[in-house]
């Protein structure tokens, strides 16, 4: 009898735990929240799961967005020219010794002084983590701080992209730098610090009250992660976001046709690129390779697939990176196509494989099938294999392939970032070899007068593109989508926006 | 009774041993290096050399098995090779974002499943029961995908009501909540309705009219307590499904929760966290399966087992 009296209570308890867990959990019906005039709210394509530059993340974009408002590099790329920044001057006592002077009177966000130490501090520790970018310091011999202002560094050999490496080098303070705490909400000398971070999520920076340079306009910013495109797209409608990029080429008119918001188109330095595995028959004959570039027309995929979205290319590297060239276009010519695969044996075509990476890059898919249809007209039957990244990135290193369609990034704005990376032969990326290459680029690599760099690379540019060691089909464009009250957006060629500029109506 | 507890508990163990042991192997069985993604193409062999041994992942697979078992036992996960954080830190903001998520649904649902189950049940076959009934078999067979995208189509860009999506804002659980609360909704509908209609044919409940009591009475104090079981079993069933089957809704609404967590650490195979959520995930459902099983005993006397 007892329990029988007990069990409206049971259901009761039931009802009363869904009520209080409905109430605290939820419906509770705000005032939508506004942004703050001084708020700049961002969402970013891909996640930002880490503020630490230097160690395995010193390569990925989403870090290095918001790392560079925080901190800062010695030089600065501007307009495709290296200017001074924490480093007011500079020289080569001899072609093995670079001196920086730096710049008087710049604090940290904290209030401490920056000095040499923290520049070598910062340097120190990105060649001591092994990270994706330890390799451009690799001829580093000795990083010294004789007095407060002064930085020397020597090297094992001559290093003539010592300036571009630099750009990519943000300086955090000495004391810091070990200290993996220190990097949920790094500080630096750069005209924001970072307020909250949830990996993954969100960031919040605050403008450094104390910066240095000219105060930026905005008190804050907000960057979130909203994984869908359509989902970023509706939360720039809906006012909910101000800011959002890498919108993909369908997308991108949709956007530009809604009121209130405005869509900036810029070049950059990434492009499409498709490599042969040049150590696999039959791609290690160059007139097959050529033979598969003839067969196919560019323009008029760029004019179906990507309107307004990426340009034709002119050569290995795009047009915005120090060390490109223009080199001579191959027609869309099926019959000599046809001409150059007889010639090299396989006058009936041969099947071959296509692998790329399902997240590499916008309408990839599309334009990966497109290719299979030219090639089939040239008898060349191409099997598709879409993989997921990490499979794909197996193979790709394990050179496990005949065939990629994928994406290149020159991050540092100079060529031997991508030529030197992945052309030398001992890089061994697609199984080409060219004595005359190797030469080149590590002459290039070696040559302190920028003017020479930019007529070696030219050269090994043309070797590239000549031998086809690739197809450089495209380059591509990055559209930033915004709301009409937000001015002084500047675009960058690295597709990393910086909002120091921006203000807010 | 504490000897049916133990039993429990103990073959609840077992479990997740298995499951553990099944999601080690199998992550690794897919191709792809951990390493190799984190440093993304640029790396050279050496670096994804000195990485992997950074990350424990140069030892033998039996030893690093060893050593998985030896930690979770503490409750320990490892650290996150894409986060750099300890995975059950990662893991612990996520569960409670998809917690909040999954008790909200089940609280929509019940709040609005239970009272229309009643209505249909009361009068079975009137023109309520039949717009009920057709409107929860809608509702149990749309994706949540198109209910997603449909709530913001109305809602956030058409009403300018809610937010597209995110967790900033209390008001932003409601349309992910009512999306995964819809076909929850729907099987309580039908399971109360044909529950209390079976019950109602019983003789207790006619002895319980002819005894003069008013129908309210007879309904909530009689029948309705009578045909909790079957509920409660589904209901239990249900919320472990939410908790691991929320991806889709997550996604849609950039809701930051375990199903969304799982997914890019799969991709990124970020090993530590792949395991801790999967363990996560089973111990949950592995707990509510016995909690739902403690309960039958309380509802029901009949059931208790061992006393």
């Amino acid at each position: 009898m007892t329990t029988m009296r007990l069990r409206p209570q049971g259901i009761g308890l039931i009802l009363g735990l869904a009520i209080t867990v409905g109430t605290s959990f939820g419906p509770v019906l705000q005032a939508r929240a506004q942004g703050a005039a001084e708020t700049l709210r961002v969402a970013n394509p891909v996640a930002i799961v880490s503020l630490d530059p230097f160690g395995a993340k010193a390569a990925d974009q989403p870090t290095l967005t918001v790392a560079q408002e925080v901190l800062e590099p010695l030089v600065m790329r501007q307009d495709g020219s290296i200017v001074p920044w924490l480093a007011e001057s500079w020289e080569n006592p001899d072609k093995l010794t670079w001196t920086f002077h730096l710049k008087s009177g710049v604090r940290f966000a904290d209030g401490s002084p920056l000095t040499s130490a923290d520049a070598k501090a910062s340097l120190d520790r990105l060649i001591a983590e092994k990270g994706p970018l330890a390799g451009l310091w690799a001829a580093v011999d000795t990083i010294e701080a004789p007095d407060e202002k002064t930085l020397k560094i020597r090297t094992t050999q001559p290093v003539g992209t010592m300036l571009s490496n630099l750009t990519m080098l943000g300086i955090a303070p000495a004391a810091k730098i070990r200290d993996t705490a220190f990097f949920n909400a790094p500080y630096g000398t750069g005209p924001f610090k970072v307020a909250a971070f949830t990996a993954g999520q969100q960031v919040r920076l605050v403008r450094n009250d104390s910066y240095w340079g000219e105060k930026p306009k905005l008190a804050q910013i907000e960057y979130r992660y909203i994984p869908e495109v359509s989902g970023r797209i509706t939360a720039l409608e809906n006012n909910e976001i101000d800011f959002t990029w890498g919108l993909p080429p369908d997308q991108v008119d949709q956007v530009r046709g809604s009121q209130g918001l405005k869509v900036e188109s810029f070049p950059t330095y990434s492009n499409y690129y498709f490599w042969f595995n040049s150590s696999r028959k039959p791609f290690t004959d160059a007139r097959v390779r050529q033979a598969m570039w003839h067969a196919v027309d560019f323009a008029q995929i760029q004019k179906d697939l990507f309107p307004g979205t990426a340009t034709v290319a002119k050569g290995p590297i795009p047009q915005a990176v120090f060390g490109s060239s223009v080199q001579k276009p191959y027609a869309y010519d099926v019959a000599k196509a046809k001409q150059l695969l007889a010639d090299a044996g396989y006058a009936n075509g041969f099947e071959t494989t296509m692998m790329w990476s399902s997240q590499c890059c916008t309408a990839v898919r599309e334009f990966a099938e497109t290719l299979v249809s030219y090639w089939a007209k040239i008898g060349v039957k191409v099997v598709p294999q879409e993989l997921e990244r990490a499979t794909w990135l197996d193979r790709l290193l394990k050179l496990d392939w005949d065939s990629t369609l994928t994406d290149g990034n020159t991050l540092t704005g100079d060529a031997d970032f991508t030529l030197a990376r992945l052309y030398l032969s001992t890089a061994k990326r697609m199984g080409y070899a060219n004595p005359k290459l190797d030469e080149l680029l590590l002459a290039a690599r070696a040559e302190l007068d920028q003017g020479k760099r930019a007529e070696l690379y030219a050269e090994a540019g043309r070797i590239i593109w000549d031998e086809a060691v690739g197809i450089f089909p495209l380059d591509m464009m990055v559209h930033a989508a915004y709301r009409t009250n937000v001015t002084g957006f500047k675009p960058t060629p690295n597709a990393m926006p910086r909002f120091d500029s921006v203000s807010k109506k | 009774m504490t000897r049916y507890l133990g039993y429990r508990i103990l073959s609840s163990l077992v479990v997740i041993l298995g499951a553990a042991t099944i999601i080690f192997v199998a992550i690794r069985a897919v191709p792809g290096d951990p390493a190799l993604v984190v440093l993304g193409p640029s790396a050279t062999p050496e670096q994804v050399a000195a990485l992997r041994t950074e990350y424990g992942l140069d030892g033998s697979l039996l030893g690093q098995y060893m050593h998985f078992l030896a930690r979770m036992a503490t409750f320990d996960f490892g650290s996150s090779f894409r986060l750099g954080m300890p995975a059950t830190q990662a893991i612990s903001q996520a569960f409670t974002a998809t917690l909040s998520l999954a008790l909200a649904a089940l609280c929509i649902a019940l709040m609005i499943g239970f009272p229309l189950g009643i209505l249909c049940a009361l009068r079975p076959n009137g023109w309520s029961d039949r717009i009920i009934s057709s409107l929860s078999m809608t509702g149990q067979a749309l994706p949540s995908f198109w209910v997603g995208i449909m709530l913001v189509m109305i809602f956030s860009r058409m009403l300018r009501i809610l937010p597209s999506g995110g967790a900033e804002t209390p008001e932003a659980i409601l349309m992910p909540a009512v999306t995964l609360a819809l076909p929850l909704l729907s099987i309580i509908v039908r399971l109360v309705r044909s529950g209390l209609l079976e019950v109602l044919g019983e003789g207790y409940v006619q002895t319980a009219r002819a005894k003069g009591l008013r129908e309210p009475r007879v309904v909530g104090r009689h029948a309705l307590r009578n045909m909790l079981i079957p509920v409660v079993t589904v209901v239990g069933l249900e919320l472990g499904g939410l908790l691991g089957g929320a991806v889709i809704v997550e996604t849609v609404f950039a809701w930051p929760g375990l199903g969304r967590l799982l997914i890019d650490s799969i991709a990124a195979r970020d090993y530590s966290v792949v395991q801790a959520c999967v363990v996560v995930l089973v111990l949950g459902f592995v707990s509510i399966n016995l909690i739902v099983d403690l309960l039958y005993g309380y509802l029901d006397p009949r059931v208790r087992v061992g006393s």
